[in-house]
């Protein structure tokens, strides 16, 4: 979720360079994304009822049956096409003692629609109806004119359904998560309102001379989120959720050439005139599509099981010798193995190698704040846990520079079941001790 | 014909300071000629050292040229002071290390130069090791 | 973080200071020095190319001749490529004046086959030298080609060591050498990390 604020920079909001990454705005971001592909399932499903189902519903509905003699045979030619054909017999028919003779097939001929690639299917079916003889028909009442000689749905029409229903399922699922999430996160403001005169003021280092501190990252970065139960709301590092919307760019993508090649592909079928290297790409395409799916709905399954991992601080930045106050939410439905928070310092090298530029991590501190086992999170009674956080008076204080760093996270790990494990990061701050502290 | 050279030190002995503190220092030089020297740096920085490239930052800087009408006295020790600021502190890290120095740096004629500098330590962070995954 | 007693500002010999290009004299084969590989771009009119796989010493063969190609009397104008930069800018290709150029560039496979070519027009058009770097030929008289073997990887490393620092023998570097195939670069990496980790004041 704070992936869509890091990444799509209209909708956060910006501390100078950094990108802060608001929920309730990342939230919003993703229903923008997923709302997108409901409605284009939509207007795909729009498409499909209208061209295909509505005029055989017009049919089921209002013609009525009779009986015709087949006077002719002809294979129409589509005038934007010449490629494209369709049947069409002409027929006699009588309804109230008044006699028509017209040209008909099914339920599209009347729109100047039926026409399909090659002729050899068509043919097939012209074949079917012999000159002279009775076949049932069914006319419309109100315009007694138009008959047709065959109605109904084949499987084509119900494998063209799938695809924009697909759409719908997915997008709507999502949106209408969004949309019960976000009634929480509603509430959560007017509790911020709320306490926010209630929480602790830090109290500001005033008795040294010189605020400044060269090479260290600024603190602001992470601290204009206000938490709910402590002060500030720690920013996610390198959020799972993009994996998510990826995977869900691409499935959308994928689905979309696999339809289009699907659809020219069936069609040559149903002309009786198979192109089955065509037919094999794009069942190849389909297996790619099923394969971008199945990952996709299992990024879901993750995002929507694992929930958010919020973490809240006292106080920030920290300062070595001190001790602050953590919270821990964990939100989702997950029968957790286990569960730990840890904080972590990397030093960070980058170097260039030859005209490449790589870097090289290497943890020097790590330390166990808390490990829980056999923990159930259910959908609303989220895991909660008040925890303490000591710095040692020894801590190297963060660094920043071009090339070089020390960085500080605290880092929540857990395994449920049925999932992979699962890793966020939540980067913090240790400043050096001001100068006058430092010197006693 | 004796290379001039520079000396470079610091006041105090065990090269170890905290934020805040005042770096006092002084040079010598050690030339025949004061017309040898063309131009004089002083300056005390922080750099990085490990595996990756190298960050430099310079916190006090002071120079003199003959060029632009500088007397350099090369018989009168010169002096420093700067007060160091509140970080980045000395790190012995594993990949990346944070050191700080005061260097001269002599310019003499046909390009040549002279330098002395002396690591001090900025505050007392302990070794860094590395902690397995 | 645990404490350890005053550390007095230990280095490690294979730190990218003590081992970037520029830092370690280039050592030149038997019968090669730098007035030869001059010589040789002379010939060609100053155009040429420096030759090698990964990590044996192109960067740090220009570093030693670049000097040398300055004290000459010419202007050198050093590009160095890193990661995709398919163009040089505009800005700093172009001396201010027509002076006895030398133009440098390492990482030369970078550039675009058009920039290339726009590169060599320029340097023809306005009679400037030309020295690159790559790993293959590149359509310039090649002046040299770099090569690494065990003994120069041992020799090497022997010279960055301080005096009677045993910390890393010539089987540390042989595994290494052998481990990256004969690239020095990560070689002197891995050296790095061994010879961090082996350390007695930690």
């Amino acid at each position: 979720m704070d992936l869509v604020a890091r990444r799509f920079r209209f909708l956060v909001k910006k501390r100078r360079n950094r990108q802060t990454g608001s929920p309730q705005v990342a939230a919003l971001g993703q229903t923008v994304l997923f709302a997108l592909l409901f409605v284009v399932g939509i207007v795909f499903l729009v498409a499909v009822l209208w061209y295909q189902f509505l005029p055989e519903w017009r049919v089921i509905r209002n013609y009525q049956r009779t009986t015709c003699v087949v006077r002719d045979a002809r294979l129409g030619q589509d005038p934007n096409d010449v490629d494209r054909h369709r049947p069409e017999i002409q027929i006699e028919y009588e309804v109230d003692g008044h006699g028509y003779t017209i040209w008909t097939y099914d339920a599209r001929f009347h729109s100047g629609r039926g026409y399909a690639p090659g002729s050899q299917r068509q043919r097939q079916i012209l074949d079917k109806f012999v000159v002279g003889q009775e076949y049932p028909c069914w006319f419309d009442p109100k315009v007694p004119d138009r008959a047709i000689l065959v109605h109904g749905f084949d499987w084509t029409t119900w494998v063209m359904l799938l695809l924009p229903v697909s759409f719908i399922v997915i997008g709507g699922s999502r949106v209408g998560y969004i949309g019960i999430t976000w009634g929480k996160s509603t509430e959560r403001k007017a509790v911020l309102v709320q306490r926010a005169s209630q929480l602790e003021l830090f109290e500001p280092e005033t008795d040294y001379q010189d605020d400044s501190y060269p090479a260290v990252p600024e603190a602001t970065d992470l601290t204009n989120s206000p938490g709910v139960r402590l002060k500030y709301r720690l920013p996610i590092e390198r959020s799972p959720t993009w994996r998510m919307i990826i995977s869900g760019m691409v499935f959308m993508v994928v689905t979309a050439v696999t339809a289009l090649f699907l659809d020219i592909a069936i069609q040559t079928h149903v002309a009786n005139n198979p192109d089955w290297l065509l037919t094999l790409f794009a069942g190849s395409w389909l297996i790619v599509s099923a394969a971008a799916l199945s990952y996709f709905l299992r990024q879901i399954v993750i995002n929507m099981r694992a929930g958010l991992t919020i973490v809240e601080i006292q106080s920030h930045p920290l300062y070595p010798g001190r001790q602050y106050d953590l919270f821990l939410s964990q939100t989702g439905r997950l029968q957790l193995h286990w569960i730990e928070m840890s904080l972590c310092c990397e030093e960070i090298a980058t170097y260039r190698q030859g005209t490449n530029t790589r870097t090289a991590r290497k943890r020097v501190f790590w330390q166990l704040l808390l490990r829980r086992e056999n923990v159930e999170v259910r959908q609303n009674t989220p895991l909660e846990e008040q925890l303490s956080l000591s710095v040692s008076a020894n801590a190297m204080h963060s660094f920043k520079a071009m090339h070089n760093e020390v960085h500080w996270q605290l880092v929540v790990r857990g395994k449920a079941e049925g999932m992979p494990a699962f890793k966020r990061q939540f980067p913090v701050h240790i400043y050096p001790l001001p100068c006058k502290k430092a010197a006693t | 014909m004796i290379q001039p050279r520079v000396t470079l030190h610091l006041h105090n002995g065990s090269r170890e300071y905290q934020p805040g503190d005042s770096l006092t220092g002084e040079y010598r030089l050690d030339v025949v000629n004061r017309w040898d020297i063309r131009a004089m740096e002083v300056s005390v920085l922080w750099y990085t050292e490990g595996k990756g490239d190298e960050d430099l930052q310079v916190h006090y800087f002071y120079r003199l040229s003959a060029d632009d009408g500088d007397y350099i006295n090369p018989f009168r020790p010169g002096r420093f002071n700067t007060k160091l600021p509140n970080s980045p502190l000395s790190y012995e890290g594993v990949i990346v290390k944070i050191r700080w120095c005061a260097r001269v740096r002599l310019f003499l004629p046909h390009g040549k130069e002279a330098v002395d500098e002396a690591i001090f330590r900025v505050g007392r962070i302990p070794y860094a090791r590395a902690v397995l995954p | 973080m645990s404490c350890s007693p005053t550390p007095r500002f230990p280095e490690n010999p294979f730190s990218t200071r003590k081992t970037r290009p520029g830092a370690i004299p280039y050592v030149f084969p038997l019968g090669i020095d730098c007035e030869a590989i001059l010589t040789r771009l002379a010939q060609h009119d100053w155009r040429g190319a420096i030759v090698g796989p990964h990590g044996s010493g192109k960067s740090a063969l220009l570093a030693t001749l670049i000097p040398a190609i300055k004290s000459g009397g010419h202007l050198v104008v050093h590009h160095e490529l890193h990661d995709g930069q398919r163009r040089l800018s505009e800005k700093t290709i172009a001396p201010k004046d027509d002076a006895d150029v030398v133009i440098v560039v390492d990482g030369y496979e970078q550039l675009s086959r058009w920039n290339r070519m726009r590169l060599q027009h320029r340097c023809r058009r306005r009679h400037w030298g030309v020295l690159v770097t790559s790993h293959g030929e590149v359509g310039l008289p090649t002046i040299f080609r770099t090569g690494t073997n065990m003994e120069l990887a041992c020799r090497l490393v022997r010279e960055l060591l301080p005096l009677a620092d045993k910390t890393i023998s010539d089987t540390d570097v042989s595994a290494a050498f052998t481990r990256h195939e004969g690239n020095l670069r990560e070689t002197l990496f891995t050296l790095y990390d061994l010879y961090e980790s082996r350390r007695e004041d930690r």
